[in-house]
């Protein structure tokens, strides 16, 4: 069951006089109860729905950070190959490097999809947990 | 002089020597994990970096990460602060190796320091005196057992090798006692460490734990300051430390900074250390161990002798020739140090972490604060519980005792649970008030256990 299908499931009982129902679908299953005061907050689960299609949407961009402390290279595994916008990416793929104390790590990918923001510089220095790419994986 | 210091360091501390960098004019690195975003020592510093996740060993551990960013930041020197790394003789020599200086002593005096066994072998040799003892594993049928007891001088109290916590311990009063003690303390090492091995030295009764603030330079010169008095302590962690010692006579005073000037000097030390001694009622002292780094109670010798140790132990790192003779100190008063710790005192000090609300911290006459918290600011469960140390100087004793007094009754900490009603106790308390106070002073008279 998607957040779309869950959202709209949701509504359709908040319409009725249904106060319990447990419904399976596959290997979906969903217990759904209202108790009296409970009765108002279906708005609220609504509510609760759309913001997890929201993050849901927001989701599909993923950003590729830094592991560690150093100087970034914008290096693809071939050098002709730098990582730029548009640039397509998959789980293993070298999208740079990190350049600390004279040794040099990769950064590799972990998602599938196209670049769509490059957020730092060949040479620039960056920290723990920067973001170095914005990664579009609905693409 | 440096030109940028990277502070791998966080809490007061980190405050504490981007303070003393700015009045040096010296530009500052913050380092932090990545829920110490939003710490006060990052606010502060003219540049920070991310270096690692919540845990410690991936942050403020993190040799490669701490060095990586003072490679980026161009900083030409790592001031190590207290606990982490402070102590840890590897980085040192990773400082070294990757041109950056370490603001400490030089590796081999942590080294020698750090090892127990060769710190008191050395003191031996530098005339310190240290706790009389066997030496090495003694046991029930030795020969010379009664001898050593004698030369040694009862009480005598017999440890586990391996020990730790109490078990295997046992105290002799009297030489009709003693075979039988070793074979009950060798029992339960056994039972408790897998290892019989047992040694003997010397009891020292209601001890008095005090130290000397040392300084070297690179051309051989060392001074020692006025000593500091931790006897207040809660599971060998300090709570309330002063300076002068109330224990203390100035002649005294002079024979152990002599002792402590022969133990740094012993090491060839270079900044700035502790020595710290235990003594007992009759006034003998005994060699303990030494610090090698600043130490949180660094304060109240700031107070009483108007030197601050930070500096010194920035320009004494950059070569610069120590400024003043230990003879020519005056003592300017009498300072108190309450470490306020984010901990229950009510339910067995456990930890209170969380979001501190409204917060008032005291000020007035002689009251100094050394804190990294502040309103609206969220203490993490992963690091110290120190959350700010109260300072009181005060003309004489009772006076400092007094000022610390009002200044704890103005502290207000809303959100979390703080030790500073404790500390508002033991200053109140008719023994404390009276004198210096022995090491079991807490469970005595407070804790009334």
């Amino acid at each position: 069951m998607n957040p779309q299908e869950i959202k709209a499931f949701l509504k359709s009982v908040k319409e009725t006089d249904i106060e319990e129902l447990e419904y399976q679908s596959g290997e979906d299953s969903l217990y759904f109860k209202k108790s009296a005061a409970e009765f108002d907050a279906a708005p609220a689960a609504q509510a609760a729905a759309e913001q997890v299609v929201a993050e849901e949407e927001k989701s599909s961009i993923v950003a590729i950070t830094s592991a560690t402390v150093g100087t970034f290279h914008a290096a693809g595994s071939d050098k002709s190959q730098v990582i730029k916008e548009g640039s397509s990416v998959e789980p293993g793929k070298k999208v740079g490097q990190i350049e600390a104390m004279k040794i040099i790590k990769d950064v590799v990918s972990k998602v599938k999809g196209k670049v769509v923001k490059v957020s730092v510089a060949n040479g620039a220095s960056v920290e723990y947990g920067q973001e170095l790419f914005l990664v579009d994986t609905s693409k | 002089m440096f030109k940028k210091v990277l502070i791998a360091n966080r809490g007061e501390i980190a405050c504490r020597v981007i303070r003393a960098c700015r009045e040096l004019g010296v530009k500052t690195v913050a380092i932090h994990s990545d829920v110490d975003r939003e710490s006060m020592h990052v606010k502060l510093a003219d540049q920070s970096i991310c270096v690692g996740p919540a845990s410690a060993t991936e942050s403020y551990l993190n040799i490669p990460s701490i060095i990586a960013a003072a490679e980026i930041s161009g900083a030409d020197a790592i001031h190590p602060g207290y606990g982490f790394l402070a102590e840890n003789t590897y980085f040192a020599e990773v400082c070294e190796a990757c041109g950056i200086k370490f603001i400490g002593p030089d590796k081999e005096s942590i080294e020698k320091m750090g090892d127990k066994i060769t710190a008191i072998e050395l003191m031996k040799k530098a005339g310190v005196p240290v706790v009389p003892g066997s030496n090495g594993p003694v046991n029930a049928d030795d020969a010379k057992l009664f001898s050593l007891a004698k030369k040694i001088g009862y009480p005598v109290i017999i440890k586990a090798t391996a020990g730790g916590g109490g078990k295997g311990m046992r105290i002799v009063n009297a030489e009709s006692e003693l075979k039988n003690a070793i074979a009950m303390a060798q029992a339960e090492a056994k039972a408790s460490f897998s290892n019989p091995e047992v040694y003997m030295e010397k009891y020292i009764e209601e001890p008095h734990h005090i130290e000397f603030q040392v300084l070297g330079d690179r051309f051989g010169k060392v001074a020692y300051l006025p000593e500091r008095d931790c006897s207040i302590q809660r599971r060998h962690q300090k709570l309330v430390e002063e300076s002068p010692s109330p224990l203390i006579s100035s002649a005294l005073r002079k024979k152990m900074g002599k002792a402590a000037k022969n133990a740094a000097a012993a090491v060839k030390y270079v900044t700035v250390g502790t020595v710290e001694f235990l003594v007992d009622k009759k006034g003998h002292f005994y060699f303990m161990e030494m610090n090698t780094r600043i130490q949180v109670e660094h304060p109240v010798t700031e107070m009483i002798t108007g030197i601050d140790l930070v500096k010194e132990q920035i320009r004494l790192a950059a070569g610069e020739k120590l400024s003043f003779n230990s003879e020519k100190i005056k003592i300017l008063g009498h300072a108190i140090e309450c470490r306020i710790n984010a901990e229950d005192p009510d339910k067995d000090f456990i930890a209170s972490p969380g979001k501190i609300g409204k917060l008032y911290l005291p000020g007035g006459p002689g009251i100094r604060v050394d804190t990294h918290v502040y309103s609206g600011y969220t203490i993490p469960p992963f690091y110290d519980s120190l959350i700010a140390k109260v300072i009181a100087l005060g003309a004489d004793r009772e006076e400092a005792i007094d000022r610390m007094s009002r200044a704890l009754r103005e502290v207000e900490i809303e959100g979390i649970k703080n030790t500073s009603s404790l500390h508002g106790k033991i200053m109140t308390n008719e023994h404390y008030r009276k004198g210096s106070v022995a090491t079991d002073f807490l469970p005595k008279y407070i804790f009334g256990r």
